[in-house]
């Protein structure tokens, strides 16, 4: 495993992927690593393409050449911000169930269907401010970590939005990096502090992530969305990427189905391919078969919801 | 459920710089080796972190001493282990306040015409006495007595005063007096000794990694795990034991426990000897030296800055080209008031410090976009241990800006550019991170004469070796203490190899076959 070590190419030859070269950023600037039989990239459509040479895979599927280029990943850019505060999180609705305060992950939603309908709008619309405010997905790791939590009782929040990237009526992408940081970041503390009253006094320190930090951070985020695509229509399922790439020895584990979140399904579901097309998948440690179970059991899945039989786990 | 101990012939309590060389060295020597840290990841101080924004931050450690000459470097193949060294060519630069021209030092001495000779003397001539078993500090000031030895002498019994007198460049005087405390000496009288000399004119050349600190100690961690040693993270040692069958016991606050053959404690006395060996286990004469341990009174505060924009200038582009830029003080009385000021638990009337530009250096230490230039900056002014008006993590913020302020203050072209992150850390703040930096020094005891060589930390153990059987030291509590040398885990990886019959695999270095030849490497004490 080496770190510091950007890929600047895929080198494919003769319709297969053998090698990748370092970018000059690398502490082996320029080296040339060979694979003897797969290269995975896990860094998302468009940057593969880039990596690859448009022309290397348009030869072997034009469609699918035209698809990368234009996969969409600007709809949905990521905003963070994390918080350090003194105490516990000061829930209003605590006072409706205090259990509130021991939930890990909280979601400021919607106000009403109505408000959830202009959400959508407003994202469809590249509305900015339209669009903020809305849905945040809180994490409160101290209350279920209590390594999370300092001696002194301070505590780290975090809180994550979605928002349209392109930033047109402000200027444009670049305009992230001005004030509407400073200004997002005042919004949040506003918002936190309507649905958790005293949350602004309770902050020590507080630091604002944009979508062009994100994909400053992660190369394979463009433009901040960070699962790889967008939910668009013609993205979703088996229009993600493919696992197999058309190129032989050239697999995705990025921009395919299912999305890039913490459930590593994407890289488990790429290292099954690969194994399989090796001959190496039947392995006496390497038991669970995702799609065996899934197909023993498609039947009670599609039922309607009803009691879980005692030992469905598998 | 009650889990039998593992065993293994080394445990290492410590997963710093020294505790992964110790590792690598004994792991491939044959020895079944489990490294045991309580933090939730590898290196120690020697830690990079990029908090999920496009900057690298050195958190604690960020220069070496040593760079392709440092043992581990050839013996462990570092270099192909991706560990990769960088030199910058301009060290330093003090910008006076008022003065208009910065003085500018760089890695040959050339800027500090007048103590030139005494740095390199003391750079070339003491690194043996680092990689070789300590002799009592007089011994090895006799041993030195002659030859370019003399020179290491003259440098080492000045103070950081008497040595801003010898210069009569105020700006260099200011410089020195300064990098003095970056090296531990804070207190304008107290005599520099060997190591202090030796760690000054290191300062003056400094090494960085590429990447970031960090990758040091991962590609120490790879050369002991490729050689099979085994490690374990979020594991706090609270008890070694004497008496158990086959060795030590090591015993963890969540109730692992594992025995040893050796076990080599990489953190510092105080801890290693009043907290985790058992009382009885510890002669008095070796527990009274850790109780009276001396450790520095404080540490850095620390400020991190990701920019968007051009990296800011000094007055001239040698000086902004220097990894050291020393700004806000006047001169070597200006620098002396302020550690007097921070000694005594006040907070000086401006955090005067040094920035540095790290992507100057290392531009790999920022994302190179989209949407740059992207710059990493590090300040760094000597702060009190604890703020006087409350508690850090109530004021660091508000210090935090006073930093930048005079980072734009003193530069030009920082006022243009974009502030994306900042981040700090107080002295407090480091000693909660990282278990050995007792009040915020990366130091495990300060390195004044009388805790060097045979002294550190006691005549008994310096050699590695400790009377306690089975036990030994291996960190920056242990000769020779110098942060980034690496020797302390190299140090103890020889002994403990010798004393369990495994074979050395790995050369004496070269210059210690050089120093012995020269007359300048005194005869070790003896061991336990």
């Amino acid at each position: 495993m080496l770190t510091n070590c950007p890929v600047a190419e895929i080198e494919v030859e003769d319709g297969k992927a053998r090698a990748v070269i370092l970018s000059d950023r690398a502490v082996f600037p320029g080296a040339r690593i060979e694979a003897r039989h797969a290269v995975i990239s896990n860094v998302g459509a468009r940057n593969t393409l880039e990596l690859v040479g448009e022309p290397t895979i348009r030869l072997v599927d034009s469609r699918l050449a035209a698809k990368m280029k234009h996969w969409k990943m600007d709809e949905r850019g990521s905003t963070v911000t994390s918080w350090l505060i003194d105490g516990e999180m000061p829930w209003g609705s605590a006072g409706f169930d205090p259990l509130v305060t021991k939930a890990h992950l909280m979601y400021r939603a919607y106000d009403s269907w109505e408000a959830a309908k202009d959400y959508v709008v407003a994202m469809i619309n590249n509305d900015t401010w339209g669009a903020f405010g809305n849905m945040i997905e809180i994490l409160d790791y101290g209350a279920c970590d209590p390594n999370a939590v300092s001696p002194e009782g301070y505590r780290v929040i975090r809180g994550e939005e979605a928002i349209p990237y392109p930033l047109r009526k402000e200027g444009g992408p670049e305009a992230w990096d001005g004030p509407i940081r400073d200004e997002m970041l005042r919004r949040r503390h506003d918002v936190m502090e309507s649905i958790a009253p005293g949350f602004k006094e309770r902050i020590l320190d507080a630091y604002q992530w944009t979508p062009v930090d994100i994909w400053r951070v992660n190369p394979a985020a463009v433009y901040g969305q960070v699962l790889g695509g967008d939910f668009s229509e013609d993205q979703w399922m088996l229009d993600r990427m493919p696992y197999r790439m058309p190129i032989r020895g050239l697999y995705m584990s990025n921009s395919v189905w299912p999305l890039g979140l913490t459930w590593m399904a994407a890289g488990y579901n790429a290292a099954q391919v690969v194994a399989e097309d090796l001959g190496v998948r039947n392995q006496p440690w390497w038991t669970h078969r995702p799609v065996a179970w899934f197909l023993n059991n498609i039947g009670r899945l599609l039922e309607p919801l009803g009691p879980v039989p005692v030992g469905a786990g598998r | 459920m009650v889990m039998a101990a593992q065993r293994f012939d080394v445990i290492i309590v410590g997963g710093g710089p020294n505790g992964l060389t110790c590792a690598a060295y004994l792991a491939r020597a044959g020895a079944s080796v489990l490294v045991l840290d309580k933090r939730f990841e590898w290196g120690g101080t020697m830690f990079t972190d990029d908090y999920s924004t496009p900057f690298h931050y050195n958190i604690c450690q960020f220069e070496l001493p040593f760079s392709a000459d440092l043992p581990p470097y050839a013996d462990l193949e570092l270099e192909r282990l991706g560990v990769r060294l960088l030199e910058p060519q301009v060290s330093a630069a003090f910008v006076a306040e008022g003065h208009g021209q910065p003085l500018v030092v760089h890695r040959d001495g050339s800027g500090l015409d007048q103590l030139r000779e005494l740095l390199g003397a003391a750079h070339s001539v003491v690194p043996p006495l680092l990689f070789a078993a300590p002799a009592p500090v007089d011994q090895v000031e006799q041993a030195l007595d002659h030859g370019d030895g003399k020179l290491v002498l003259e440098l080492a019994r000045l103070t950081p005063t008497g040595l801003a007198e010898t210069l009569k460049d105020e700006r260099a005087a200011g410089l020195v007096r300064y990098l003095c405390a970056l090296v531990g000496f804070s207190a304008p009288d107290e005599q520099l000794g060997v190591i202090g000399a030796f760690a000054l004119s290191r300062l003056l050349c400094p090494t960085l990694v590429m990447g970031g600190s960090k990758a040091l100690p991962i590609g120490l961690f790879r050369a002991g795990a490729r050689a099979g040693a085994q490690y374990r993270t979020v594991a706090d040692v609270s008890l070694i034991e004497t008496g158990a069958s086959g060795g030590l016991r090591v015993a963890c606050q969540d109730g692992r426990e594992f025995t040893a053959r050796a076990v080599v404690s990489t953190l510092d006395p105080k801890t290693t000897f009043l907290e985790l060996v058992d009382r009885g286990a510890v002669p008095d004469g070796i527990r009274q030296a850790a109780e009276a341990w001396r450790l520095d009174p404080t540490g850095p505060f620390t400020v991190h800055f990701g920019i968007k924009g051009e990296p800011p200038q000094l007055a001239s582009e040698d000086a902004s080209r220097a990894l050291f830029q020393v700004v806000g003080f006047q001169d070597a009385a200006a620098v002396d008031e302020h550690l007097v000021t921070v000694s005594g638990g006040r907070i000086p009337a401006s955090p005067a410090g040094h920035l540095t530009v790290t992507t100057r250096h290392d531009p790999t230490q920022a994302a190179p976009g989209p949407y740059g230039p992207l710059h990493t900056l590090r300040f760094q002014t000597m702060a009190p241990y604890r703020h006087p008006d409350g508690p850090w993590e109530r004021l660091r913020g508000e210090y935090r800006s006073r930093c930048w302020d005079v980072a734009v203050g003193h530069t030009t072209g920082l006022d243009q550019a974009r502030l994306l992150f900042a981040f700090a850390d107080s002295p407090r703040d480091i000693e909660r991170r990282f278990r050995t930096t007792r009040n915020g020094s990366v130091r495990q005891g300060a390195l004044v004469r009388g805790q060097t060589f045979a002294d550190r930390p006691h005549p008994d153990c310096s050699t590695t070796r400790t009377p306690v059987e089975g036990l030994y030291l291996g960190g920056g509590g242990v000769h020779p203490g110098v942060p980034g040398s690496l020797a302390g885990g190299y140090n103890a990886a020889t002994a403990v190899c010798g004393d369990l019959g495994l074979e050395r695999w790995w050369p004496e270095p070269p210059m210690l076959q050089n120093a012995r030849e020269a007359g300048l490497l005194p005869e070790p004490v003896a061991t336990s």
